[in-house]
């Protein structure tokens, strides 16, 4: 199976399949743009954005999925489930609240749909339940609402049925 | 910085951003973990709505008073994705009111003044979905008029249950630029000249159940076809109207049709399945029948017609919803790409003048007829009615292959030994919902019934059948009944109960069902608001807790006038359940 070299910001590399390595769209194009070919074994891809640590967790995802179909059509009308994470997933971000946020972030950068979509579930399923101020506090947000423009937002919540 | 542009693009710019990805390896030397990483999350408008798509409008709503930036996301979301809903009614002194299906719990009555002072002081109204009920004309309303006059351009989707008049039609059509999906619940109007069309709407869906049938209801059906040039869905359509919309141009527009053929009717479904189109949708809603000898010829027509109708779309079919059919000689084709089916009541549906000769068989099916094979991508069944039929009959002739459906939905009342049918017929079943099943608890265990492949489990305070509670009892109505612990095994009361004396029991008990994640219990009968205690922490304790993983969500009318004291009595649940508002749902049943 050709290899090719991932490159993290602190400087650790990561020889992998070439096919796992083209689960991400970003890799994906840059192999295409760079006409890197299945051969160049010695091409070194680096990626400023991710830590060794966590670039080790997405390919780990990636190994594990790598024969997954691809992920449906989205319905964008609808809800999305946050019951249907398959359990291996779940043990897979069974980590430390920063590391979940850190994954988060190299899912989008890396463009990899699927990681991106498990990951956003389970910090959807962690805000679940919460009232705004501790929302405020997870993501370290300031209320920049007026007294007047937060009674308004209540008035037109308190019209508005949902369907 | 973050990686990529704040943008409130939806995922599908992933690609288009790549570009920019691949300069941002050159140019973008900052490493995340510097930065907080959950406020870089929180600050990256992408990921953000990829995680607010995972929730319901209930908490969306919440969301928008989170900041400034999450308002405005969330307010996009539920705008786009057209969550929430507005119902206007018209009563005496122009007070309008919600009503959740039809059932009026929610006594809150508001002004339209305030309604429209609410929206003028909105930087921008979440709302785009309004429904006028009971309102035979705007020309007798002039604050409704004039509501709609002044924020019509927020509409994107109407339903009026009722238009009589052909100016107010016209006027709404005007008034309401944006407007995308427009359904008619009832459309009688009477004499009057409908004029040509003028005006260039954005309809993309239109929608009538029921039209009065009168040259000038099929005139202003007309019209409004003819002034929607953007139109790309027609639902609920009705075979009266084939000849105007062919005559229109837009037969290829119809995607569901509604099948209720009678004596008149009956020759336009034969020209309907002569035109080939391709449903999506087929509702076989009515059957009337007249069985006097004039009529020996209709049943067989009914079931030429129709199996003309199912043959055209076969390959394009994913929804039907059906009444039992055999007996109609009817050619039930393999519908390859079904996803979902609805078994709605029987003979309430067919309506038979003489009832001499009796059509309605026992038989669901046709002769033949194979369920798997029939429909071999079948996700989910749903049966919202069987009527006096044995549920076998809905199952003729089952072959080696199992029926694929995951999702099984019964509305009904049912024996136990139907839903123990059903389980072992679908054995592939991961989602069962129960409701109005009404099963006494005296006499039914359910968990008996309930095969270990279901994870998703959703029940309703009319799955069961419950006696009223005893006075002094320290468990709540369905304690029992999910714990198998009896009242007097236990010490102690209400949220202190414990057991004392543990007795072996054989009898299967909720937390046998081990693979079980999620529980959906949803309070909606109006009895549940008043003065009774579903459940105490002894259930959340002894059966919630006893099963590892699973999640409890316990829904209820967060509206209803009475929702403080359910909400007082299920409190002691807290630690073991989630709470969420039930929502409403806005169907056809609905007026």
């Amino acid at each position: 199976m050709p290899v090719v070299r991932l490159q993290s910001v602190d400087g650790e590399v990561f020889p992998v399949d070439v096919e796992i390595a083209r689960m991400s769209f970003a890799i994906r194009n840059m192999l295409d743009d760079l006409g890197v070919q299945d051969n160049d074994a010695e091409e070194v891809i680096p990626l400023p954005n991710v830590t060794g640590p966590i670039l080790r967790k997405v390919i780990e995802w990636c190994t594990h999925h790598k024969d997954d179909p691809p992920p449906p059509e989205e319905d964008d009308t609808r809800e999305k489930r946050t019951d249907d994470i398959p359990a291996w997933d779940q043990e897979f971000l069974r980590v430390d609240q920063a590391v979940l946020f850190d994954i988060i972030l190299a899912a989008n950068y890396l463009d990899i749909k699927g990681l991106l979509d498990v990951t956003c579930k389970t910090v959807a399923n962690m805000i679940k339940g919460k009232t705004p101020e501790e929302i405020r506090k997870l993501f370290n947000i300031k209320n920049d609402f007026t007294p007047a423009e937060e009674e308004q937002i209540r008035k037109e919540n308190e019209w508005c049925e949902e369907k | 910085m973050p990686a990529l542009a704040q943008t409130s693009a939806g995922p599908g710019a992933y690609v288009a951003l790549n570009k920019f990805l691949r300069i941002g390896i050159t140019i973008c030397s900052e490493v995340p973990s510097q930065r907080k990483a959950c406020s870089a999350v929180g600050e990256n408008d992408l990921i953000l709505l990829e995680i607010l798509k995972n929730f319901s409008a209930y908490d969306l709503k919440k969301f928008r008073l989170i900041n400034r930036k999450w308002n405005a996301l969330v307010t996009s979301l539920l705008l786009r994705r057209n969550m929430l809903h507005i119902q206007i009614d018209n009563f005496p002194g122009q007070k309008i009111f919600f009503v959740d299906n039809g059932q009026e719990r929610f006594h809150r009555a508001f002004s339209l003044r305030q309604l429209a002072a609410c929206m003028n002081n909105s930087s921008r109204f979440p709302c785009g979905s309004f429904t006028f009920k009971g309102m035979p004309s705007l020309q007798l309303n002039d604050s409704l008029q004039g509501f709609v006059n002044s924020y019509g351009t927020t509409f994107k989707t109407l339903r009026l249950m009722c238009i009589t008049s052909f100016q107010d039609l016209k006027f709404i059509l005007k008034k309401t630029p944006n407007l995308e999906n427009l359904t008619i619940v009832y459309l009688n109007i009477q004499n009057c000249r409908i004029e040509k069309p003028s005006l260039s709407t954005k309809l993309k869906s239109i929608q009538v159940h029921f039209v009065k049938q009168s040259s000038t209801n099929n005139q202003v059906f007309k019209y409004i076809l003819q002034s929607s040039p953007l139109l790309k869905k027609i639902q609920d359509f009705q075979i009266e109207h084939l000849s105007l919309v062919k005559e229109v141009d837009k037969l290829h527009l119809i995607q569901t049709l509604k099948f209720a053929p009678d004596l008149e009717t009956l020759k336009l479904y034969k020209t309907f399945a002569s035109l080939r189109i391709n449903l999506t949708e087929l509702n076989i809603s009515m059957i009337t029948v007249n069985t006097d000898e004039t009529d020996t010829n209709f049943v067989s027509q009914v079931g030429m017609s129709l199996s003309a109708i199912l043959n055209v779309s076969a390959n394009s079919l994913k929804k039907l919803k059906m009444l039992p059919l055999s007996g109609w000689d009817v050619q039930f084709p393999v519908l390859p790409n079904l996803e979902h089916i609805c078994f709605t009541e029987n003979d309430e549906y067919i309506r038979e003048y003489s009832p001499g000769m009796r059509v309605i068989s026992e038989q669901v099916f046709p002769s033949g007829f194979d369920f798997p094979t029939h429909f071999p991508r079948i996700a989910s069944i749903c049966f919202a009615g069987i009527g006096d039929r044995d549920i076998g009959n809905f199952f003729p002739e089952v072959k080696a292959n199992p029926i694929q459906a995951q999702d099984l939905e019964i509305l009904t009342r049912v024996t136990p030994g139907e839903i123990c049918f059903l389980t072992t017929k679908l054995s592939r079943m991961t989602t069962l919902e129960l409701r109005h099943t009404f099963l006494d608890t005296s006499q039914v265990n359910l968990w008996s019934l309930i095969p270990n492949t279901v994870s998703k489990l959703r029940l309703y305070d009319s799955t069961f059948f419950s006696p009223f509670p005893v006075k002094g009892n320290k468990l709540g109505l369905l304690d029992y009944y999910f714990t198998r612990i009896f009242s007097n095994q236990l010490e102690g009361s209400g949220t202190q109960a414990r057991i004392f004396q543990l007795k072996n029991t054989e009898e299967p008990s909720f937390s046998d069902l081990q693979n079980l994640r999620s529980l959906d219990f949803t309070f909606e009968l109006l009895e549940s608001y008043l003065n009774l205690t579903w459940f105490t922490p002894l259930t959340g304790r002894y059966a919630f807790a006893a099963i590892e993983k699973l999640r409890v969500t316990f829904y209820y009318d967060m509206n209803s006038a009475n929702a403080t004291y359910l909400q007082e009595t299920l409190k002691p649940m807290s630690d073991f359940v989630t709470f969420s508002h039930y929502k409403c749902h806005l169907s056809n049943n609905d007026y």
